[in-house]
């Protein structure tokens, strides 16, 4: 008997397989799900991770945590760090290639102190989002916090210094002493030598920027020292401490049409070198000094009569005549200073002033006008030019056989003194000295005939009664005396009421012993403090006294 | 974070708490009336007492002890419970006053001082003693009034030195006491002097 086995085929895939497929497929989705909600991996690049702690140092928007520091690892050269950043899922529009970053730590500046909360939490790393359209995965640590949010309102300018001092980055601009803005970037030029500034004026003070303005280095103490003395005034403490830049119109001047975004500026180093700039019209003289030039410097003024009329160009002119400075000239012994007449300084409409001047100066040198050197500073020794008419001057026309037009000069300071000391005392020579002293002794014993007359005279009225008008004046005498006795006693009852056993002296004295009692009170704290700093928490540790002990 | 700064808080509540503030010592004496009954009979002479200056380390409220010929040691624990110079200004005065002395704090004296004496006492030790128990030392000065003129009348250095009864603070204090009244002794004398009659 033959039996066919029967062979049932079985299925090739086994249902018990769909259970680890489930699994792996929800594994997947977890790890998918994991990944996606860890966020954006960023990557900040920075000098040294002081103060930054891997895990555990978070990066905030406007105290608003935002991700977190994973890793921190020194770069390859080793001349930077690199931190490895986690950033929320939510937050990633945030991450712009113009975001700035920064560290929140203690700060102490001119603005005042900052950050005093990181004291407890640690550090932390503040972002400020860019306005880009472009992400970016790498970024760089700034040194110091961002000055402008993108989101403040203003105008950039920039402003060029050619010698005024360097000014840092954050430093004020002021208009009338109100802060309108602050320098966001210094950089120095090396091709043109100069410091470059981006300044931001915040709005709406940028309708005060208009084309005519001008900036100059305020120092923050302005000392003014004039004949009636000294005048010393001081700005805002962060003025103080840093600095400032001053903008405003020029004196007398109206704001003139608004300056376009990113306008370029000077800016001078004071206030008087920016008007001085302004001075454009003007003419130059030359003028020979038979005498000491010492003290006179480039940028001396140059007055008529106390009012300033232009300025000291070159000390000694450097100019050339036959291949040859004018002072090498033969037979020349003075020495050559360049000067600038400006019109500006004369008239506010400089070429009126330019016409008057050019018009009356030939005028004035045959009436007298002559330049002479004066003392501006007895301390520094600096002198001046001052223009003035001076009477007994020989007669002089102005020379134009120079480059530029010579202005006669007569001696002053010690060569004028010397000058009037010899004459003087030639004509002293000259006197008749032995006549003159015969007549002062024949005076002299005429004086004393008189004396003796007079003690007579004296004596006689005194003998005889005193006319009305003495006696009125005694009586006006009585009167003030009586007047200054009340007056006194006035003074004695004030000096009273600060004598022994007054009132006031009685509760100055209480006072003072209050105070007595209260510093012998503190000497042992202040003692102990001493020995032991940290008594006002601890428990104070000083050794026991020694115990007295009975007479050995 | 703020559980750790919490946490330190409390820690250093306790400690402050736990702080043994029953270790400070103060102590005073007086020369009490009890035992010397203010003297009824009229005032011979008044006297005004003047500044008592205590000069050097013992012008403060820590006791102060020599431990050894040239070593001082300034108490951590045991004070006078005021001034030294203001506990021996009022013992002065209770003292003087006991004797039947007119005796007034110069502050409040006013202006006519005429023949009346002003005290004035410069005390230079004023410590417990290693070997001599509590030792004091300086000088007195009476000055006379004369036409707003003050004269010295008498003044006399004194250095007293008393042993201790028994160890401790409070026999160094009672030693302190005996200097004093031994002090009081002759300053009356001087300001009465005895009546032998």
């Amino acid at each position: 008997m033959n039996e066919q086995a029967y062979i049932e085929s079985k299925p090739k895939f086994s249902v018990i397989w769909i259970v680890p497929i489930i699994a792996i497929l929800i594994t997947g989705w977890m790890l998918y799900q994991h990944q996606s909600n860890k966020g954006h991996v960023i990557f900040l690049k920075m000098e040294n991770a002081d103060g930054i702690i891997a895990g555990k140092t978070e990066v905030k928007v406007r105290s608003v945590q935002v991700g977190i520091v994973e890793t921190l690892r020194l770069q390859i050269e080793q001349n930077a760090v690199i931190a490895t950043i986690r950033i929320n899922k939510h937050y990633d529009s945030l991450l712009t290639e113009d975001a700035k970053f920064w560290t929140v730590k203690p700060r102490v500046d001119e603005t005042g102190i900052s950050g005093l909360n990181t004291l407890l939490s640690g550090v932390y790393i503040e972002l400020l989002p860019g306005e880009s359209d472009r992400s970016a995965s790498l970024f760089t640590m700034q040194d110091q916090p961002a000055l402008i949010s993108p989101d403040v309102d203003g105008v950039r300018y920039s402003l060029t210094a050619a010698n005024a001092e360097v000014l840092d980055v954050g430093t004020g601009i002021f208009f009338r002493n109100y802060k309108i803005g602050q320098v966001e970037s210094a950089k120095f030029n090396e091709k043109t030598l100069e410091m470059d500034y981006g300044i931001f004026i915040n709005s709406p003070y940028d309708e005060l920027i208009s084309k005519n303005v001008i900036f100059w280095v305020n120092s923050g103490i302005e000392v003014d020292l004039s004949t009636e003395g000294i005048r010393v005034s001081t700005g805002s403490l962060s003025k103080l401490i840093k600095g400032g830049i001053s903008v405003d119109y020029p004196p007398a001047a109206e704001a003139d049409e608004l300056a376009r975004e990113n306008t370029q500026y000077k800016l001078h180093k004071n206030f008087a070198v920016a008007l001085e700039r302004r001075f454009d019209l003007f003419d130059l003289y030359l003028i020979e000094f038979e005498q000491s030039i010492k003290g006179l410097r480039p940028g001396a003024p140059v007055e008529y009569r106390g009012m300033r009329i232009g300025t000291v160009e070159q000390v000694p002119a450097q100019l050339v005549r036959d291949g040859q400075p004018l002072y090498f000239q033969q037979d020349n012994t003075s020495i050559p200073v360049l000067i600038k007449v400006e019109y500006g300084r004369i008239y506010d409409v400089d070429e009126q002033a330019k016409q008057y001047w050019q018009g009356n100066i030939e005028k004035w040198i045959k009436n007298g006008l002559r330049a002479s050197l004066k003392s501006g500073n007895l301390l520094t020794g600096a002198v001046y030019i001052e223009l003035d008419f001076y009477s007994s001057a020989k007669p002089e026309s102005i020379a134009k056989h120079s480059i530029y037009p010579i202005l006669p000069s007569v001696p002053s300071g010690f060569t004028a003194l010397s000058e009037q000391v010899m004459a003087l005392l030639n004509k002293l020579n000259k006197l008749p000295l032995s006549d003159t002293i015969g007549e002062a002794k024949d005076t002299l014993t005429a004086y004393k005939q008189l004396g003796l007359e007079t003690e007579k005279l004296i004596k006689e009225l005194n003998n005889k009664k005193v006319s009305e008008k003495v006696d009125k004046n005694l009586t006006q005498l009585q009167g003030t005396l009586v007047q200054l006795t009340a007056s006194l006693k006035q003074f004695e009852k004030t000096l009273a009421t600060y004598q022994q056993g007054s009132g006031v002296m009685e509760q100055l004295t209480d006072t003072l012993s209050e105070l007595e009692s209260l510093s012998n009170t503190l000497k042992p704290v202040t003692k102990s403090l001493n020995e032991q700093p940290s008594m006002l928490i601890f428990d104070k540790n000083s050794g026991e006294d020694p115990i007295p002990r009975k007479g050995q | 974070m703020r559980l750790t700064a919490l946490l330190g808080v409390v820690a250093i509540f306790l400690v402050g708490c736990s702080s043994n503030v029953d270790s400070h010592k103060y102590y005073k004496f007086s020369l009490s009336s009890e035992n010397s009954p203010v003297k009824t009979s009229e005032p011979s002479q008044r006297v005004y007492i003047d500044t008592i200056s205590i000069l050097g380390a013992a012008n403060q409220q820590a006791l102060v002890q020599y431990t050894d010929e040239n070593q001082i040691n300034i108490a951590n624990f045991h004070y006078w419970a005021e001034h030294p110079k203001n506990m021996l200004m009022q013992a002065t005065h209770t003292y003087l006053v006991n004797e039947g002395i007119y005796a007034i704090p110069l502050a409040y004296a006013g202006d006519d001082l005429e023949q009346h004496f002003t005290l004035k006492i410069v005390v230079h030790e004023f410590a417990g003693h290693f070997t001599k128990g509590a030792v004091l030392k300086g000088n007195w000065y009476l000055y006379q009034h004369h036409k707003r003129n003050k004269t010295l009348h008498s003044s006399s250095a004194f250095s007293l030195s008393n042993s201790l009864v028994d160890d401790g603070f409070e026999s160094l204090v009672a030693a302190h006491k005996n200097n004093w009244l031994l002090l009081m002794q002759g300053i009356s004398q001087q300001i009465n002097p005895p009546n032998h009659e």
